[in-house]
């Protein structure tokens, strides 16, 4: 049939042009893909985790859309399972620690991490026996892990779940080729019995602008100002915006009482809280006279 | 295939007043059998390939192959790219949607399949470069190219006889019938003057551009043209001698602030806890605040606040997951100061959002940590679809 | 030869009335709401065929296309199929209360439907369907009327009338298809938002009624009536049919590309719809008979003059045609349904228009005989 067409001659003319083709677009494919490419990431340090889209829940719009969901509760956590590192607990704890720990503590647990540069005091070395705050027994790490170290980067990381946490603590203490001992029987029991004592709650979910409109709903407007013009000069002349002074002045606790703090927060705060930056001029006495007149006409 | 040698007869021709006239003729100088027959039309005339008995034409298959290959290239670099080298969410949608592949694989579909067409024709089926077809010596041919139709009878073999071809011709109907030699190829249109003509162009694009190139080299002061970038204006680290010490910088003037950039009047974080917000939660407030959530936050700490960027997490540091504890007992002054001053690895924003807009921020933050985290009150009155929400129990926390 | 056309005609006269049991009783057993929808189904494919064998004549007219001058008389008589859907949609209108949220009381309510309140109201609807009904009647008897006249008289004076009146009721077309469109199909959905739907429509009208043209004259063809009609004839028709298979496909894709990256809620709802569950399927059928099966059975140079595949093609144009209808209009009723009532709809409304059909092609000559252009027409080459 082909032969109606071309001859053979010409048929082998054809598709050695047609492999001349196909060869060009894979040396093409080949160096703009695959060399070019692996020239630039020569020295990448992380390997690039999958991507996954953040699409909504209830179609391909807003990521913040998605349907309610109601709170429930992880049941107990047998302390038996967490308690001694298995390699099920240290794979989990691998992969934890490379979504949340790396940035700051390296790959390999130096405290050598891209993030880590920048910071004092510098993360932990899990490598080496000392410096730990909170120590480097089991519950000396679930104590950092749940309350951070105050002063620092570290931030608590009580969102993960109570296997996970248990699951880094292992992980952490097999960066570390040192003992790790002894554990303070008491203390792990306590931990044990906390563990099986009572599961974790997890909130319900709403979805972003059913939770702003709650928000709305909920807020309670100060009372404005009354009888702002009939104030003294000095009122007047102090408060720029009085819809926003009235909100500061709401959220002030104690400022009545105490006149040297009132005076403290509302400069700091000056222009943005509706009072002007003179304010930061202002003499005892104006202060003591201001003081007076604010109290005057805020609504209690 | 041999070149004919000139002065040798390279064909008859004859011509005809119409198509048809040609259609009618053709069948009968074939059935002479004299030689290859070869008609010459000022336009295509359909039907004609099949009359003069010619094999059909490859080129559709050809452009259909290329055309193939093309979608298949355009589909799997596409896919390549976008799926699996730079995977970039864009939109929202995933990085291997083939609706957003579908144009450019059209785009390159139809590109294989014009260029494999032209090129196909020209070079390969009408075997170009051909310089100087006989028939274009002829008398004939400035009839044919205006309103005539030529059919030819051309020398193959050695059945060829050149007073029978005239005869079969005559008979057919033709007028007037010419007998066409192979010229010497001394025109202008010879494979030795396109070599010279590219030789020359060649040697021109070579001169000029090394000329161009060393005129730039050793006059480089002489600009071309003015561009924009040059004005009379102060750039940064410039020296000016407008100031006194000879400096383009200057210190603001004493006991004076530039407009936007008052300083904060607290020093640490802690002193800023205190610091009231001074903008009442409205939608519009809330709105205001998304929006400046979504062009400057949501690249780190990811559209719900929990620290899943949009951006890869090839990126280095670990944003916070604003929605732990910790964050959530944040007081508003505490997250203004980490927006003005940054934190970490997180850089100072007080450049790209103004003092509302950083408050407004703080009050969107608190919905999206209220909606990951709501009150089991905030369910009432919700209704929940088939198969979604109430089956929480059963995911792996 | 008359034996074998009788018992056709009656095999359909029989289809017909099994159809029409089927059609009467679908109202009191299946309900309203899909009664409707079938009904709307139905008299939107054949007011489409009609419409659009209009269109070609018009076109034809406009241009003074010669080549197209022996075949005209098919799309004309086609185009009698609007006589039919004039009562068609008038009984269709009685799904304005059942199938339109536009013309429920609820839709006062609601904030997008109150703007477009008065527009989509049963009295303003029912007024534009009557008016586009008389102004498509006027074409009717303009066009294929005059040029039935134009059989007895041979009066070449009716391709003037024709060329001036042409584009006149071209404007009037584009404006009253896409009325068809947005007023019947559209407004099922009334807030959903697309600008092009009024095109999308009138490809697939375009592509029918060629499809119908098509079929018709290889018909007629094989019965040995319209001679001297060539291949080079078929050629443009295979042509014609392949063109608009693609121009559809692109408006429809270029619709769906750019809800879809739009993203839009007001536009992607409309597709979420049909592009979930089982209607995924009809989807991607659609996808299959309505371009791909045609786009490479038409390819070929040779298949284009080819009757058999013309025919079978041109027939599943049609099915396509109704297939993609089906996809518009019932994804309103839920899932997709396909049961005795579709069927007993097909089998009445396939077997009456052939019927009309049939007692059409009988009117008048083959071929425009009076129109001086039928001599050029009929030496038409490529």
């Amino acid at each position: 049939m082909i032969e109606a067409y071309v001859t053979r001659e010409e048929l082998r003319r054809l598709l050695s042009a047609l492999l001349v083709v196909i060869i060009f677009i894979c040396l093409v494919a080949l160096f703009a893909f695959l060399i070019i490419p692996g020239t630039r990431n020569a020295n990448a340090p992380i390997a690039v985790p999958a991507v996954n889209p953040p699409q909504g829940q209830t179609g391909w719009l807003d990521v913040t859309e998605y349907p309610p969901e109601a709170g429930y509760t992880v049941p107990p956590v047998d302390p038996k399972t967490v308690m001694t590192p298995t390699p099920a607990l240290l794979a989990r704890g691998k992969v934890l620690f490379e979504q949340n720990c790396v940035a700051c503590h390296g790959p390999e647990g130096h405290g050598d991490g891209p993030a880590a540069k920048g910071l004092n005091p510098p993360p932990r070395n899990f490598s080496q026996p000392t410096g730990w705050i909170n120590g480097y027994q089991i519950e000396g790490i679930w104590k950092t892990l749940q309350e951070g170290v105050k002063g620092s980067a570290m931030v608590e990381y009580d969102y993960l779940s109570t296997k996970d946490r248990m699951a880094l603590v292992h992980y952490v203490q097999s960066l570390g080729d040192f003992s790790h001992g002894p554990e303070d029987p008491a203390k792990l029991a306590a931990l044990a019995k906390l563990f099986a004592s009572a599961g974790q709650v997890v909130p319900p979910k709403i979805p972003v602008s059913m939770a702003m409109a709650k928000l709305e709903e909920e807020y309670v407007a100060p009372a404005p100002l009354w009888n702002l013009a009939g104030a003294p000069a000095l009122a007047r002349r102090s408060i720029l915006d009085p819809a926003r002074a009235a909100r500061t002045l709401a959220g002030l606790s104690g400022w009545r009482t105490d006149e040297r703090s009132m005076a403290r927060e509302l400069v700091r705060g000056a222009p943005a809280n509706g009072f002007s930056p003179a304010v930061a001029t202002y003499t005892p006495e104006q202060w003591r006279d201001l003081h007076s007149q604010l109290e005057g006409i805020a609504s209690p | 295939m041999t070149q004919p040698k000139s002065g040798d007869t390279f064909g008859v021709v004859g011509l005809f007043e119409s198509a048809d006239a040609l259609m009618a003729a053709i069948s009968k100088v074939r059935e002479a059998g004299l030689g290859k027959v070869e008609a010459y039309t000022p336009y295509p005339v359909h039907g004609l390939d099949k009359a003069l008995g010619q094999r059909r034409s490859p080129l559709g298959g050809m452009v259909m192959i290329m055309g193939v290959l093309g979608a298949l290239t355009a589909f799997l670099f596409q896919w390549w790219i976008s799926g699996i080298d730079y995977p970039i969410v864009t939109g929202g949608k995933a990085p291997t949607s083939w609706q957003a592949f579908v144009p450019i694989m059209f785009e390159v579909t139809v590109l294989f399949a014009t260029f494999t067409a032209g090129l196909g024709m020209l070079f390969f089926l009408n075997k170009l470069p051909f310089f100087g077809h006989p028939v274009l010596h002829a008398k004939a041919i400035s009839a044919i190219t205006r309103d005539r139709f030529g059919l030819a009878i051309e020398a193959e073999g050695d059945a060829f006889d050149v007073a029978a071809a005239v005869r079969a011709l005559e008979s057919a109907g033709a007028r007037p019938i010419e007998v066409i030699s192979v010229p010497s190829f001394s025109g202008p249109m010879t494979a030795r003057y396109l070599e010279r003509s590219l030789l020359g162009i060649a040697i021109a694009c070579a001169v000029s551009g090394y000329a161009t190139y060393w005129a730039v080299k050793l006059f480089p002061v002489l600009p071309p043209t003015s561009h924009m970038l040059v004005q009379p204006r102060l750039d940064p680290q410039k020296p000016s001698a407008f100031f006194k010490d000879g400096h383009g910088m200057q210190l603001p003037v004493p006991g004076t602030v530039a407009r936007g950039y008052l300083p904060l009047g607290v020093t640490s974080q802690e002193e800023a806890a205190t610091l009231v917000n001074p903008l009442a939660v409205t939608q519009k407030v809330l709105e205001e605040g998304r929006q400046a959530y979504m062009n400057h936050c949501v690249v780190c700490h990811g559209p719900l606040a929990n620290g899943v960027p949009t951006l890869t997490s090839a990126y280095g540091a670990k944003p916070a997951n604003l929605q732990a504890q910790q964050f959530r007992e944040y007081p508003d002054g505490k997250i203004y100061w980490a927006i003005v001053m940054g934190k970490n690895a997180m850089p100072s924003y007080a450049a790209d959002l103004s003092e509302d807009d950083r408050w407004a921020v703080i009050h969107y933050l608190r919905a999206l940590q209220r909606a990951q985290n709501a009150k089991p009150g905030d369910l009432a009155g919700v209704k929940f679809e088939a198969g979604s929400g109430q089956g929480s129990e059963g995911k792996a926390p | 030869m008359t034996g074998s056309k009788t018992s056709t005609g009656q095999v359909l006269w029989g289809a017909a009335a099994l159809g029409l049991m089927g059609v009467v009783a679908a109202y009191p057993v299946a309900g309203p709401a899909r009664f409707w929808a079938n009904w709307l189904l139905w008299f939107l494919f054949l007011l489409t065929i009609a419409m659009g064998s209009l269109f070609i004549v018009a076109l034809e007219h406009l241009v003074g296309s010669r080549w197209s001058v022996p075949l005209r008389r098919i799309p004309e008589r086609l185009s009698t199929l609007l006589l039919p859907a004039v009562p068609m949609a008038l009984v269709a209108l009685g799904a304005l209360p059942v199938l339109y949220p536009g013309t429920r009381p609820e839709a006062a309510h609601d904030p997008v439907l109150a703007g477009k309140a008065f527009w989509l109201s049963t009295p303003f609807v029912s007024t534009r369907v009557v008016l586009c009904l008389a102004l498509w009647l006027v074409g009717v008897a303009v066009l294929t009327g005059g040029s039935l006249r134009q059989d007895r008289t041979r009066d070449p004076g009716f391709n003037v009338k024709a060329r001036r009146f042409a584009p006149a009721f071209l404007a009037i077309f584009a404006l009253t298809l896409t009325l068809v469109a947005f007023d019947w199909i559209s407004a099922l959905e009334p807030k959903w938002y697309s600008d092009i739907f009024g095109v999308y429509l009138f490809a697939g009208t375009f592509l029918a009624a060629l499809a119908a043209t098509a079929a018709s004259v290889v018909y007629l063809k094989d019965r040995g009536r319209l001679e001297g009609v060539r291949p080079a004839h078929l050629y443009n028709l295979g042509a014609y049919l392949f063109a608009f298979t693609v121009f559809w496909s692109y408006i429809a894709f270029a619709q769906y590309l750019l809800m879809w990256y739009g993203d839009m809620p007001e536009e992607v709802f409309w597709y979420k719809e049909r592009l979930a569950g089982p209607w995924l399927g009809v989807a991607l059928l659609l996808g299959v008979v309505h371009f791909l099966i045609p786009f490479f059975a038409l390819i070929p140079r040779d298949a284009k003059e080819d009757t058999r595949r013309l025919f079978w093609v041109a027939v599943l144009m049609l099915v396509a045609h109704v297939l993609d209808l089906y996809w518009l209009i019932f994804p309103v009723l839920g899932p997709p349904r396909l049961f005795w009532p579709e069927l007993s709809f097909a089998l009445f409304f396939i077997s009456g228009g052939l019927l009309w059909v049939r007692a059409a092609m009988e009117r008048g000559e083959d071929m425009p005989a009076g129109d001086p252009f039928l001599r050029e027409g009929l030496e038409f080459r490529l």
